[in-house]
């Protein structure tokens, strides 16, 4: 009987201990896979007054948390307009990147590896457009309140990594992570992901607007979604040189 | 059991949680888009030459981008007020860089109509397979890099398969290269040694009629491939009529192929083609461009964060050369069989990408000569650009770089866009 009592408290921590990584895998799918495929109008307010607008269009081409393909088309600010972006986000192996520059009609293949930079200008990086894949870091829950899983993460390579581990805040009933706190060699927190606004999309929770606060780079960046639709069935050959070039209208409107 | 409270204190309310979807209206604009900018430039020349202007550049531009949204319409031009072109005399010169419609005849298949700018190919400002017009006196004189390419009025199909795409390119003949004439940069004319510049341009007649592009083109993976075949004219004057002394345009066939992908942590090139100068088959006919072979090797890997190399080696072997040098009239100035070039180019963003500096250098091992680019942008605002760019040219004078000697350059622009 006491065994039994013994097993039946202890069990609960086994659970929790083996699902840390199960709790990171479900909040990457919730925040960068849902839904399939996906359309949303990206605004992005830079501190220092600047701002980028861009549509964006996703598709899984298999489970959560693997392959992805991205396509961004640019409009704002005027000298990046019909700018493009296409990524095949490949997990396991490099990703594939692609920019098309209109004012020369040039399809440029990207060479940079490196995901923690700025994207276009702003306090998020690429790989946190794209997604850090869950399989990168080792993840430990550190606390579990009434409303949130904590994980700390450490990555399993200290390469192309600027900080030293990394606390996620997420959230029990979405999944979505509320906020991450990035922490560097000495201990200090000196980048922090906040979600602001949660809304429900066709019974998709999504992050419609987040911020970004870098000290490092001084100031944050905030990002509003707008339009957000999921499950649109968008075929796999939007996601090729077609859209850089001529733009899919029909499915950036 | 219970994990000790690590953390900072937690998010008071995890957020604002609300059931709307999320719907604002459509941003994009009724009928067109519009955009464009204003731009002052001034480029001046390092050393002097007694037959141009102390500046390469000295101009004001316009350029005005619309976009139509349900017509899907694209027209882009540029009303460029220029100090040094003698023949607008200050009064204006309106350019349409773009006058196209997009059609799409079937799900698979895009054309675009009208004046348009057209690239393919992997090399970054060389082109084998791009046989599309350039604006080689904008690049040279010290415009921006966008300004390589001249617009051409073309058809371009686009058809789109799963197993191969092809793009197929129906283009005026009269759309040739803005080549240098001796306007803005000296040079020297290959088939009797003349010096060119501004009291003696060099002036050529295009070709009427219609060419015709192809590139056939898909992905293994992550590797693109793609084949080339050109069926029209050279695109910078590749000969001259006995007659007049004028520049005429031969006949050209390209025949091509290349492959682009990762490698080595970067992204790795190799692209050849076959140019058929179909008019002079033997060589013998000195007035007229030999035929060549040409290759294109590049590679570009990130080095440091936000800081990108790119090398490139570049040979283009003459056809019949032998010929070529016992045909060549007295006083022309003799080209090698092998025009070889090795580029190395140097790319920093900083300040969140708001500043952007970029350096190119050109060097040839067998003429030694060299052609460095340099361009640091600022962006104080997302309107404003601030601009500073440099063009040297180094080599002897009968080279192809080193002809451009007095044409070297440094420059500085404002510009702001709407």
């Amino acid at each position: 009987m006491i065994r039994l009592l013994a097993f039946l408290l202890f069990l609960p921590s086994l659970v929790f201990a083996q699902s840390a990584n199960e709790i990171a895998a479900r909040s990457s799918a919730a925040h960068y896979y849902a839904g399939g495929d996906g359309r949303s109008n990206l605004t992005m307010k830079i501190s220092g007054n600047r701002s980028r607008e861009m549509v964006i269009l996703r598709k899984n081409l298999g489970q959560a948390n693997g392959n992805q393909n991205m396509y961004v088309h640019f409009s704002r600010p005027a000298d990046v307009n019909n700018t493009a972006f296409l990524v095949w986000k490949k997990p396991k192996s490099k990703d594939d990147r692609w920019i098309y520059l209109p004012a020369l009609d040039a399809v440029r293949r990207i060479a940079a590896s490196d995901e923690r930079t700025s994207f276009v200008g702003s306090h998020f990086f690429y790989e946190d457009m794209s997604g850090r894949s869950p399989f990168e870091d080792k993840h430990a829950l550190i606390e579990t309140t009434n409303d949130l899983f904590v994980l700390e993460s450490t990555p399993k390579s200290k390469r192309g990594v600027e900080f030293a581990k990394y606390r996620t805040y997420i959230h029990k009933g979405t999944f979505l992570p509320t906020k991450v706190d990035y922490y560097d060699r000495g201990g200090q927190i000196y980048r922090t992901y906040e979600a602001l606004k949660v809304s429900t999309v066709q019974g998709v929770p999504t992050v419609v607007k987040a911020r970004m606060s870098d000290k490092t780079m001084g100031g944050s960046t905030t990002i509003s979604l707008a339009r957000v639709r999921y499950g649109l069935g968008l075929p796999k050959n939007v996601f090729t040189e077609r859209s850089l070039r001529a733009a899919p209208t029909e499915h950036l409107r | 059991m219970a994990p000790s409270s690590v953390a900072p204190p937690l998010p008071a309310a995890p957020y604002e949680v609300s059931e709307d979807s999320v719907d604002a209206p459509d941003p994009s604009n009724g009928f067109a888009k519009v955009s464009g900018f204003t731009e002052l430039r001034w480029n001046t020349r390092l050393n002097s030459d007694p037959f141009q202007k102390r500046e390469t550049i000295s101009e004001f531009r316009a350029h005005l981008e619309v976009e139509g949204a349900t017509i899907p319409f694209r027209f882009a031009a540029d009303l460029l007020f220029d100090d040094i072109d003698e023949d607008s005399e200050g009064e204006g010169v309106f350019d349409v860089r773009e006058a196209s419609l997009l059609l799409r005849p079937a799900d698979n298949i895009d054309v675009r109509l009208g004046r348009q700018i057209l690239t393919w190919g992997t090399g970054d400002l060389m082109f084998i397979n791009d046989v599309f017009p350039k604006d080689y006196v904008s690049f040279f004189a010290g415009r921006s890099d966008n300004y390589l390419k001249a617009p051409a009025d073309a058809a371009r199909v686009g058809i789109f398969t799963d197993l191969v795409n092809v793009d197929f390119v129906l283009m005026s003949a009269q759309s040739v290269d803005r080549s240098i004439d001796g306007e803005r940069l000296s040079f020297t004319e290959p088939s009797n040694g003349l010096a060119r510049g501004r009291n003696n341009v060099f002036e050529s007649d295009a070709p009427s009629g219609v060419e015709y592009a192809l590139r056939a083109y898909r992905t293994f993976g992550s590797y693109e491939v793609a084949g080339y075949a050109y069926y029209g004219h050279w695109k910078s004057p590749g000969g001259v009529n006995a007659a007049t002394g004028r520049g005429v345009y031969p006949e050209l066939s390209v025949y091509g192929a290349s492959v682009r992908g990762p490698l080595a942590g970067g992204i790795a090139s190799a692209e050849f083609g076959i140019y058929d100068s179909r008019e002079d088959h033997n060589g013998t006919n000195p007035l007229i461009n030999n035929g060549e072979k040409r290759i294109l090797l590049g590679f570009e890997r990130e080095i440091a964060s936000e800081t990108t190399l790119g090398i490139q080696y570049y040979l283009a072997r003459m056809d019949n050369h032998a010929a070529y040098v016992a045909s060549a009239p007295a006083g022309s100035v003799i080209q090698d069989e092998n025009r070889d070039l090795v580029s190395v180019r140097l790319t920093k963003f900083a300040l969140r990408q708001t500043l952007t500096a970029s350096a190119i250098a050109f060097y040839s091992p067998t003429q030694k000569d060299s052609y460095l680019r340099m361009d640091v942008s600022y962006r104080p605002t997302d309107s404003l650009t601030l601009n500073a760019n440099l063009g040297h040219f180094i080599g002897d004078a009968h080279t192809p770089f080193g002809q451009f000697e007095t044409g070297s350059n440094f420059g500085i622009g404002v510009r702001y866009s709407f």
